[in-house]
C-alpha cells in the first residue's frame, strides 16, 4: 500500500491496481480495493444506496432480479455505507499500463459522478470510480436517505 | 556594332521572363483532407489531423452524450471518438461501412473524429479558398471557415479548434 496525504492507492510493486470490479446500469465499473470494506453476504434492500444511483445512471431492469445484485460495504470519509451493485463482483489486479486517464473531451462532457479513469483489456472496457471523491456534504444527504 | 537578337533569344528571353513571373505570383498553399459526412463535403486543415485511421473498435463510455461515440486504443494510447453529425445539426445516421477516424488536435485537446469517408486530401491555393456565406446557418456560423469546391463540389472547411472548443463547451 502506498499512502499518500489524500488517498490511499493499492498500487503493488509489480505494477498492478487492485481493484473490485461490479457491474452497474449494464456496464462495467471498479473502485480501488481500498474503498472497499467487504462484500456482505445478505439480500439488497430498497433502503440500500445502488451504484447507479451514486454513478447517476438511469435505473437499471437488472435492479428489479435481486439474486443478481451484491452489496458492498465501502469506506467513505463521511463514514462506511452500503452499496448495492449487480453481479459479478470480482477482486481484480489491473496492469498499471491497461489503465489510461480520461481523454479531454470525456472529462468535459461525461455526466458519471466519480468517474477517474478507464482499463481496456481483453475483456473489454472498465469504468474506473472514485466514490471517495465525491463531495461528502451530497453525500452524505444521499446517505441520510438511503440508510436502514 | 551590336548583335542583332536572333528569334531563338527573343523565344528564350521570353521564357525566361514567365518562368520569373510564375516565381514572383507564388502564394500561399493550404492542405486540406476533405472528407464525407451525410451525402456532403467538408475539409479540416491538414495541420489539425494527425492521422487518417480505418475503422477500428471503438469502446462505449457510459455517461456520454450520443455524439461521443468512446475511446479508441491507438498504439498504447487512448483517444475519444466523436461523431460530426450532431454538431453540424444533422440527424444521427448509421455507420457508413466507409467509415474513417480522423484524428484531430485543435483548441489543446485532441480526439478522433468519425466520418463516412476521407474523400482526398490536397493542395489548395489560400486564394481559391472563399469565405463563408453569409447565408449559413446560426450553428455553423463559427465553426465555418471557408468553401472551395472540389470536383464541381462545395467543400465547406471546419474550424478545428473552434469545433473542439465548442463541444467541449456542450454543444452537440
Amino acid at each position: 500500500m502506498i499512502r499518500s496525504a489524500t488517498k490511499t492507492f493499492s498500487l503493488s510493486e509489480s505494477g498492478t491496481l487492485t481493484v473490485v470490479s461490479f457491474k452497474a446500469g449494464g456496464h462495467r465499473f471498479a473502485v480501488e480495493a481500498a474503498q472497499v470494506h467487504t462484500q456482505l453476504s445478505v439480500e439488497t434492500s430498497d433502503t440500500v444506496l445502488t451504484a447507479e444511483q451514486l454513478l447517476g445512471l438511469p435505473v437499471y431492469e437488472d435492479l428489479q432480479n435481486r439474486a443478481s445484485r451484491s452489496i458492498l460495504l465501502m469506506k467513505h470519509p463521511a463514514g462506511n455505507y452500503a452499496m448495492a451493485v449487480s453481479n459479478p463482483v470480482e477482486l481484480l489486479l489491473l496492469e498499471i499500463n491497461a489503465i489510461y486517464p480520461l481523454p479531454a473531451l470525456i472529462v468535459a462532457r461525461n455526466t458519471l459522478a466519480g468517474i477517474r479513469g478507464l482499463a481496456i483489456g481483453s475483456s473489454g472496457i472498465t469504468v474506473l470510480v472514485d466514490f471517495c471523491g465525491l463531495h461528502q456534504k451530497v453525500f452524505l444527504q444521499e446517505l441520510h436517505f438511503k440508510r436502514p | 556594332m551590336a548583335q542583332e537578337q536572333s528569334d531563338l533569344d527573343k523565344v528564350l528571353s521570353m521564357r525566361r521572363k514567365a518562368s520569373a513571373e510564375i516565381i514572383n505570383v507564388d502564394e500561399p498553399i493550404v492542405k486540406l483532407v476533405i472528407f464525407e459526412l451525410d451525402g456532403e463535403w467538408f475539409a479540416f486543415p491538414g495541420e489539425a489531423i494527425a492521422e487518417i485511421m480505418p475503422a477500428t473498435d471503438v469502446y462505449f463510455v457510459p455517461g456520454c452524450p450520443p455524439s461521443l461515440e468512446g475511446v479508441i486504443n491507438v498504439r498504447g494510447d487512448i483517444e475519444s471518438v466523436i461523431r460530426l453529425t450532431e454538431l453540424l445539426g444533422k440527424p444521427a445516421t448509421a455507420q457508413a461501412p466507409t467509415s474513417s477516424i480522423l484524428r484531430g488536435q485543435g483548441g489543446g485537446m485532441h480526439s478522433g473524429i468519425r466520418v463516412d469517408r476521407v474523400v482526398d486530401v490536397l493542395d489548395v491555393m489560400q486564394s481559391a479558398i472563399q469565405a463563408p456565406p453569409a447565408t449559413l446557418p446560426e450553428h455553423m456560423r463559427r465553426i465555418v471557415s471557408g468553401l472551395i469546391r472540389h470536383q464541381d463540389t462545395p467543400v465547406v472547411i471546419l474550424d478545428l479548434n473552434r469545433l473542439f472548443e465548442d463541444y467541449q463547451r456542450g454543444l452537440g
